[in-house]
């Protein structure tokens, strides 16, 4: 059955209120939500390589409407994403039906259809100075030693506009009050913002939420490689926790105030 | 602009910033800037202050205030005797080089260099790296504008991008970044006191006959109207009784406005139609509402040309009605009976009338816009200006001397002011000041001075300060901050509180284009005892 005749049977059968998926606009593909009250704008329902964190705004949506069931399309980091969102309550499994999509080759699947096939391009004057988007993280930590790896973060984080792009897009980014916007964390009024602490702050709220979509650097205006930094922050959160964002809707080691660790800390290498 | 905004990354070599402070006011155009120098083109950037641009420049440059003249006069005079400048295509498309030459002569790197405060050497660097460097694009902002020798600096911008033959090819191009959504929309609209749309001169007899028959009235003035700035002293002498502001807000964005207050007091009637309750409207005697950007449907004309289509989203809160149907209900009440459908209906119109906007109709714009000129319905729109010939013919080389500014800094008035704008408002925040985000990123108001001088006045960060020019005064607090050189500041023009346009000068304007000199004036700063 395609897609278009699953969503509509899902709501016709009352089992989502609201459908998040994309819709076709003059050639671009923009997220928009079906309802039975628009059903005939199901014609338009598109999936392309074009990505959203529709789950974000299924977040948003809850905030209003506690109890409404949403469905949305989700690919694997879609998937991943809601998984976080369910461990920190941010929705509730019960509510949510997904469809999946085809996705960036992975363990799961084998076919893919996702903007990041293409990896981006890195210009001669950015490996020189900064960071290459396609940098095997082992290769960069061999090849410079601190304070080169040091100057070519700062590089980067230089170009930052403060757009808060990386920030807004991010799925797993909910809390009501962000630390970027804490005057006694990052000092406002000033571009680029406060560096390298503005970009260090998120990149630690990453720790064990990040689910590397690849979404805030899709994002990011100055071309800052994100993800690189997140996976890299992750990385030491697998190794110290054993604990892979996303992957189960298990008990994330970050929610430690007031409850159990589940997982056993390892020590970090020195 | 006479190029696109995204030929800076797929076309230019070279690309020179002069007075565009563009991560903070035209970020998306930054990122193409800095997406272009990391693949390989080079970057100039000229500005007084050290701008997050000079960064990622191969030569950055910051020139004492108001000598943009002299310093592209120097550029050329180092382009010319070097022999760099783009010689067949000066003969072939360019006339009135040998003025040029002559003026631009005196201006060796030596005199460029007591003039401005650039060294020699970079001077020298900066006309290399631009001439041998084509495609070159040269992209600019109020920092060219916002001065007593604005259409001078604008002119010599001009002058060197023909010196390099870089108008008329992709990645050239003599390209002002418009400061607003929609300035170049305004002015195809007709905006100005001196043409209807799409530049045509109201001085044209034929253009008048034209318009005259399409609306169907007899005779239209041939005389141009007043620039806001002859405006003001028309109130002040009288002349004018009654004002209409649509969408501007003179009382933050207008220079000297202690005088301006005393002025609009005169006015026997003042109507100010907005979307907020900004600080004229709160002196208006009538105030229309006006829809916002998703409350109507209509069309924005940006910085490269490009004419795009925007939606209606949701109803306009309260009685607010878009723009066009305001107008259209004044001039019916005044006695021409102005009816429209919708704005289509009027941007259908407008195209019949309008040769670059000819080709263009709603469902051809779509999403992504076009670029005019769009000459009929199966044009695909102009990325670039001039390829083949300028629209006077030949392009002609304004022979230009360099002209101080209009105030230097005395004994009573020592310190240089600049004003601008920071990236977290807009213009007089009429938008962002009611956005919660951004008031958390800039509450208030300050003035940026060198840590140097703040020493020597005793002025801590955060500090109150006293600032004073013939003007009139303001406080606001300090920043400390190396993007100021010493005897220099800068101020934000976005806070109604501690309102820049106090201190500015409503009488040094651009003879021609009559734009204040926001960009120098000479002031006196004090720390303020608590």
């Amino acid at each position: 059955m395609d897609i278009t005749r699953q969503v509509e049977q899902l709501l016709k059968q009352g089992r989502v209120d609201i459908f998040l998926g994309y819709k076709e606009l003059y050639g671009h593909l923009i997220p928009h939500g079906y309802t039975l009250d628009n059903l005939e704008e199901l014609e338009n329902l598109k999936v392309s390589q074009h990505r959203y964190s529709l789950e974000k705004v299924a977040t948003h949506l809850v905030e209003k409407k506690p109890d409404l069931k949403i469905g949305i399309i989700a690919r694997d980091c879609n998937q991943r994403a809601l998984n976080i969102l369910y461990t920190w309550n941010q929705l509730n499994p019960e509510n949510i039906e997904t469809l999946g999509v085809n996705c960036c080759p992975s363990k799961t699947r084998k076919h893919g259809d996702c903007s990041y096939l293409e990896p981006k391009k890195t210009g001669e004057f950015k490996k020189e100075n900064g960071i290459d988007f396609n940098a095997e993280p082992e290769a960069f930590m061999a090849e410079f030693d601190n304070p080169e790896r040091f100057s070519h973060w700062m590089y980067e984080f230089n170009k930052c506009i403060k757009c808060y792009g990386c920030r807004n897009v991010c799925p797993v980014c909910f809390c009501p009050e962000c630390s970027l916007e804490n005057p006694d964390l990052v000092e406002p009024g000033s571009l680029p913002p406060e560096v390298p602490i503005f970009h260090l702050i998120r990149a630690t709220h990453m720790a064990g939420r990040c689910v590397d979509c690849g979404l805030c650097e899709d994002a990011c205006p100055a071309e800052i490689p994100l993800r690189f930094l997140y996976r890299q922050m992750n990385q030491i959160v697998g190794d110290v926790f054993g604990y892979a964002p996303g992957e189960g809707i298990e008990k994330s080691p970050f929610t430690i105030i007031g409850d159990k660790v589940t997982l056993e800390p390892k020590p970090m290498d020195v | 602009m006479t190029n696109s905004i995204a030929e800076f990354e797929t076309d230019s070599k070279v690309i020179f910033v002069i007075g565009s402070n563009t991560t903070a006011c035209h970020p998306l155009i930054a990122t193409r800037i800095i997406r272009a120098k990391e693949n390989g083109a080079r970057l100039i950037v000229a500005d007084p202050r050290n701008i997050q641009l000079t960064k990622f420049a191969d030569l950055s440059v910051h020139q004492r205030l108001g000598t943009d003249v002299a310093l592209l006069n120097g550029m050329m005079q180092v382009i010319i005797k070097n022999n760099w400048h783009a010689a067949d295509y000066v003969e072939q498309r360019c006339e009135e080089f040998e003025a040029l030459k002559e003026t631009v002569a005196s201006y060796t790197p030596e005199r460029v260099a007591a003039i401005t405060g650039i060294a020699a050497r970079d001077i020298e660097q900066m006309a290399e790296l631009y001439a041998t460097n084509a495609p070159g694009a040269l992209l600019y902002a109020m920092g060219i504008t916002q001065h007593t020798t604005g259409v001078d600096n604008v002119k010599s911008c001009c002058n060197l991008a023909m010196l390099c033959g870089n108008l008329g090819i992709p990645g050239g191009g003599v390209n002002p970044l418009r400061g607003q959504n929609n300035v170049q929309g305004a002015c195809d609209m007709g905006g100005l006191p001196n043409v209807f749309t799409g530049y045509q001169p109201v001085a044209d007899p034929e253009v008048r006959e034209k318009f005259a028959k399409a609306w169907g009235c007899d005779a239209l003035s041939d005389t141009p109207g007043m620039t806001i700035t002859d405006m003001i002293s028309a109130i002040d002498e009288g002349k004018i009784k009654g004002l209409y502001i649509i969408g501007e807000n003179p009382k933050l964005s207008d220079p000297d406005k202690n005088h301006l207050d005393q002025v609009l007091k005169k006015l026997d009637f003042l109507v100010v139609e907005d979307i907020f309750l900004t600080e004229s409207a709160q002196v208006a005697d009538v105030v229309f509402a006006s829809a916002a950007l998703g409350e109507r449907q209509g069309t924005f004309t940006n910085t490269e040309r490009r004419c795009m289509l925007t939606q209606k989203a949701v109803e306009p809160v309260g009685n607010a009605l878009p723009d066009w149907q305001i107008i259209s209900r004044f001039a019916t009440a005044l006695g021409h009976d102005m009816s429209y459908g919708s704005p289509e209906e009027i941007f259908n119109e407008m195209a019949s009338l309008t040769k670059s906007y000819q080709g263009m109709t709603y469902d051809r714009i779509g999403i992504d816009g076009l670029q005019w000129p769009c000459l009929s319905t199966d044009h695909p729109g102009t990325p670039y200006l001039h390829k083949e010939t300028f629209t006077r013919g030949k392009g002609r080389f304004h022979a230009i001397e360099f002209k101080e500014p209009a105030e230097a800094a005395s004994a009573e008035y020592p310190m240089m002011m600049t004003t601008g704008r920071m990236f977290a408002h807009f213009h007089t925040g009429t938008m962002t000041r009611v956005s919660n985000s951004l008031d958390t990123e800039q509450k208030t108001g300050y003035v940026d001075i060198n840590p140097a001088d703040a020493e020597k006045l005793n002025i801590a960060p955060g500090d109150m300060v006293l600032l004073t020019s013939p003007r009139g005064e303001i406080e606001a607090p300090a920043r400390l901050t190396d993007s100021v050189p010493p005897k220099n500041l800068f101020l934000p023009i976005h806070f109604g509180e501690n309102p820049t346009n106090t201190l500015t000068s409503s009488t040094a304007f651009d003879p021609i284009a009559k734009i204040p000199e926001f960009k120098v004036g000479a002031v006196r700063i004090e720390k303020l005892i608590a």
